[in-house]
Order: structure tokens, then sequence, then C-alpha cells
């Protein structure tokens, strides 16, 4: 008899949602952004107590009977709405007359909220489902009547330094990847800045509120990024005009003996995720951060040398 | 050790399923000794998935037709009647509702080795802590949009016993060794090599490409002897010739070795055949894979596969 011993187990083989709506007013936006919200708000707590197994009674599907919107089953549960994210609530802004309804995790989201923009008076101006890549925000800032123009002469260079400023609200929601990038336009008042967000609800809110409080109207358009590895606002840089006080790009070099205690340090000085680091450093050099303030680039750096690190800090401006 | 033992036809496996152990005796003692049950069953436990990928086989919309309870009773069922393992595969298996907890009954009131191949992007900490112990093996397939380096070093810190299923496509053959070396470098021991199986004749090696590709699979055999093992799926069948085998089985084992059951309850001989028999308890499977044993031996006609001429590639070029 042959005997043969072996290890082996028998094996088989095997996003983010954004939609924006364009409304017919500021007005309209915001009411429509409410009731949204409330929506979710009712519904991502009816499946949590309730289930997903019969959704013919949930918040969604009421406020589909009540304005006459199409109703399935589907778009209340399992693909049409997150189930496994920290938060499975998609979150809703109002920008200007535009409302942006987004999931950072989840398959799809239901085709409601398109339909709610049309039953009133608007139009879905962009959908992202099922996106790998960064979404990017490109935000336009104007100034629109001849009153408001002399407004906006006025306010564009204190709005280019709310931009470039090193702690400005922006900086709390930009993600580390590509640094803000901005532009102002040649025919009167007008700026237009690129953006990732690190989170993007809290991020186009933050910029309207920058925008309301200028005067500026506001318009957002948003898209995935082709990839991570290129600066989806290439066509913006260099700002201009340059930020007032220079940024710094921070570079390892090396990471020094203590690789566990670097990343925790890392993690620590600049709020990114472990698994993420893990990647970055497997390539040396690694930029970690772009375009940061010199205070914030200098602070981050002294802390890092100390765990032995090789740490540069290399002039970008965005 | 606990084995279980399966008879083969004039042979007879035992098998541990906590520590994958596989002892294979056969000889003229063993002459009586015929297979009555499938040795592994592949779950397409749901068709649903946070991914889109472009040479992925299945029907994204196609709502799963099971709950874990019935799951259960089948596998349950089949374990009964002699199966050793299930693989659970999809879709993405983790988006299954009551995934772990599935897994958990399985393992705790089955004896059935419970696998699970996976994105890996719904995998966190608190997940894969409530899967260890109750999973034979995690394969993590890798993808382009499925930031793998970052759930390899998540099933490394916890102490996960893992495998990469990786699809070699003409672009990924010129730098397959990097690629696989890196593999181990991060930490993973086990990477098997798949095919792929389908229309599009742009994502099918060469001839010339599988010729390149046996000599470079032969080339890490003995570069990572010791340290691990690259593998080869079943599907490549002769292509591979020049790669040292441990076993001299016969065929890829579809329908008969193992058999997939589908998110709608379908039997089928393997992931790319065309023909399914619907099925609804393990008495049905039973009957299908007694009494279907010619049709499930048939070739598919899904471009890829090994009992094809020519794997079907000619009519593709």
């Amino acid at each position: 008899m042959r005997v043969r011993i072996w290890n082996a187990y028998a094996s088989n083989n095997s996003g983010s949602y954004t939609i924006v709506g364009s409304l017919p007013s500021q007005e309209i936006a915001r009411e429509v952004a409410a009731e949204l919200a409330a929506m979710i708000e009712a519904h991502t707590a009816w499946l949590e107590a309730e289930g997903a197994d019969d959704v013919s009674g949930s918040p969604l599907a009421a406020f589909c009977n009540a304005h006459g919107l199409t109703w399935s089953d589907s778009d209340a549960m399992g693909d049409g709405w997150p189930e496994y994210s920290d938060d499975d609530r998609p979150r809703v802004a109002a920008v200007g007359s535009q409302v942006v309804v987004h999931h950072e995790y989840t398959l799809s989201l239901p085709s409601v909220f398109g339909e709610y923009f049309y039953k009133r008076g608007g139009r879905v101006q962009n959908e992202e489902e099922h996106a790998h890549h960064p979404i990017v925000t490109i935000a336009t800032l104007w100034w629109w009547t001849k009153e408001q123009h002399a407004q906006g002469e006025i306010e564009l260079p204190r709005l280019v330094e709310a931009f470039a400023a090193p702690d400005e609200v922006l900086v709390q929601f930009q993600a580390t990847t590509w640094p803000t990038a901005w532009r102002v336009g040649d025919h009167g008042p007008m700026l237009t800045a690129g953006i990732v967000f690190a989170n993007l609800i809290d991020g186009v809110a933050a910029l309207n509120e920058i925008a309301r409080k200028h005067g500026a109207q506001i318009q957002v358009r948003l898209y995935e990024a082709p990839s991570d590895e290129h600066d989806p606002f290439s066509h913006l840089r260099p700002s201009s005009p340059p930020p007032g006080v220079p940024r710094f790009d921070l570079v390892v070099v090396g990471a020094g003996d203590n690789r566990p205690r670097f990343i925790a340090m890392v993690s620590e000085a600049l709020g990114l995720q472990e698994w993420d680091l893990r990647q970055q450093l497997l390539k040396l050099p690694c930029t970690l951060a772009r375009s940061l303030s010199a205070p914030r680039a200098e602070g981050a750096a002294a802390l890092l040398r100390r765990t032995g690190a090789v740490i540069e800090l290399v002039r970008n401006d965005g | 050790m606990a084995f279980r033992s399966l008879p083969l036809d004039s042979a007879l496996l035992l098998f541990d399923r906590e520590t994958g152990t596989n002892m294979l005796f056969d000889g003229p003692e063993l002459a009586h000794l015929r297979m009555r049950v499938p040795r592994s069953v592949m779950f397409g436990i749901t068709n649903k998935c946070n991914l889109a990928c472009a040479f992925c086989s299945r029907d994204l919309d196609a709502e799963s037709a099971w709950t874990a309870d019935e799951a259960f009773a089948m596998l349950a069922g089949l374990a009964d009647a002699g199966v050793l393992e299930v693989a659970f595969g999809g879709g993405e298996p983790l988006a299954f509702r009551g995934f772990e907890s599935l897994v958990s009954r399985l393992h705790d009131e089955t004896p059935l080795a419970v696998h699970v191949t996976t994105n890996g992007l719904l995998l966190t900490p608190e997940r894969l802590q409530t899967l260890r112990g109750k999973l034979g093996e995690l394969r993590l397939s890798l993808y382009d949009n499925n930031a793998w380096r970052r759930t390899i070093a998540l099933l490394v810190d916890e102490q996960m016993r893992f495998g990469i299923n990786l699809l070699v496509l003409p672009e990924r053959l010129a730098a397959l060794e990097t690629l696989v070396l890196e593999l181990f470098a991060l930490g993973c021991r086990d990477v098997l090599l798949l095919s792929y199986n389908g229309p599009d004749p742009a994502l099918h090696l060469s001839p010339a490409q599988s010729a390149d590709l046996a000599n470079r699979v032969a080339t890490l055999h003995r570069a990572l002897r010791g340290r691990g093992r690259v593998s080869l799926s079943v599907c490549w069948g002769d292509r591979m010739a020049p790669v040292p085998q441990y076993l001299d089985r016969q065929g890829c084992g579809a329908g008969r070795d193992f058999i997939v059951l589908t998110s709608d309850k379908r039997l089928m001989p393997c992931s790319f055949h065309h023909l399914s028999f619907p099925v609804r308890t393990a008495a049905d499977v039973l009957a299908v894979w007694n009494g279907h044993a010619g049709e499930l031996a048939a070739p598919s006609t899904v471009p890829g596969c090994a009992r094809l001429a020519d794997y079907g590639l000619e009519r593709l070029a």
C-alpha cells in the first residue's frame, strides 16, 4: 500500500456612492437636503431595529409613497443601502442650490434620490456609483450681479487667504493625499479650487459656509479620480495666487530601526491609518503628507525624528 | 489530530480539519472501496459583491436564495453523508448577512472544515477575531482595487491561516515573480495561481505565455522551497506540465471530487460550467451527484476549461 501525506484545504475562487442634484434655488436645496436627511435617519434606525426581511413598512417606503416615487424593496436594503460600515447612514449636504448625498462604503444607494431631485424641479448633475478612488471636488465660487462684483473684488483676496491659511477650516477636512489647488478667474472675481476631502459631506458643507461668509455663489462638481497615484489637480497647479506662507511635503527617507514605534508616531502626528502606512513604507523615500503648513510640518518632523527616522521637508506650495 | 475518512475509488483519504493534513492510502488492499460523496463543496452563497471586476463570471444582480438556516441544513446534511469540506465564495461571502454565525455553527455543530474566499474589503479585526479558530483557511483574492497589502497586514497581525488567490492574466506575467516574492515578504506562505475562464480573448494566456508561466512557476517553486507554497488551480490542466506535481491525479475533479452550490440553489460541476441542476436538500445534491455523473464530467462550454480541446481557446482566436 502506498501512503502519501500533504497539507491542503479545498478552496474556491471568487465603494463609495455620490449623487449631486441641482435644484431651482438655494431654499429648495436646503429643504430637500433636510427632508432627505430626516428620511435617511429614520430609515437607517428602522432597518437597525426591524431588520431587512420585510421593508414595505419602512420610512423609505413611506417617503416614496408620500412623494409618488418609484418603490422597490431592493432599494431599501441589501445592495441598495449601506450595511457594513461604522455608520450606515448616507449623509446629505446642501451646497448653494445643489444637494450632495454620499456614503463612503456601499454598493449603491436607491434611485429614489435622483427621482426626488427631478420631482422637486431639479435634475441629477452627477452620480458616482461604486467608486473606489477618491471623490474629487472642484468648487467654483463667484459673485453674480454687478453689485456683487464690487463686493467680490474686495472678498476674493480674503477668500484666497481663507483657502491658503495654514489652519483654515478646510484643512481639517482635507485628505492627506493631494493638496488643495486653486486659481482665480480671468473674467471678474471668481475662484476655482480642487480639493480631496477626507470627509466629503463635512468638507462640502465647510465650503458652503465659506462661500456664505464671503457672500459668494458656489457650485461643486464631484467625480471619481481616475487613480490614487496621479494628481487630479494638475490643471490647477501651481496654485495662483500662491499661499502667503510656505508649505511643505513631509518625506520619509528612512523609517529607523523601530518600525512599530514610528508607525504609531505617524498615526498620532498625522492621523494616518496604520494599514495605509505599512503599505506606503514598503518603498522609501515616500511622501507621507503634502503641502502642510510650516508649523505643522516642522512639528510632525520633530516628533518622527525622535524615533530615529530620517525626515525631510520639501517645499510644496500646492 | 482528529481524522475523518473518505472512501475514494480504490483508495482511502484521511483528513484533519484543524491542520489541513491529508493522508491518502491506495493499493490492491483497498481495491474494493468506492467514492460515495464528493470530497468538498464550493458554496457561492451570495452573488452580492462590493467589487465589480471585469473578469467575474457572476451575475451580480442575482439575489441569494439561501437563508443562513437553509445553508446550515444543507451543509450539515452533506457532512452527515461524508463530505469533508465547504469553501464559501461568491460573490463576496462576507456580504452575506449572518455569515460569521453560519461559520461558527458549522464549525461547532458539524465535522466540516470551513473555508472562505474573500476580496478582504469587509474584513475588520473584530470580524477576524470572530472567525478565528472556526475557519480552516481564508483565501484572499488579489485584485488591482482591493487594498490587498492592507488586508495581508491585518491577516498577519490577527494570526489568521490564509493564502492568496492570484488570477494570472497576460499583463501580470512579466512581474509575476516580483509580486509573489512581495507576497511572501509580507507574510503570505501560500499562493494559488488561477487561470482565467471566460469569453474575453485578451485575458487568456497564449500557448507561449502558458509555457512561460510554467517555467516561472517551476523557478518560484525552487526559490521558495521550504518557505511556502505556490500552487496551480485545476483549470490549468496540462498547460503547466513542467511544474512538479505531487499527486498523479487525472482530470480536474469538477463534479466528482468537488461540486459547486450556487446562490440560486443549483448544483454545478464547477463555477464556470454551463450545466446546473436545481437542488433543495442534501439528498437532492447526492441524487444529482450519483445520477448525473456523466453530465457532471462533461466539459464546460466556457473558454478556459481544461476538459475542452485546446481549452476552448482556438475558437476565441
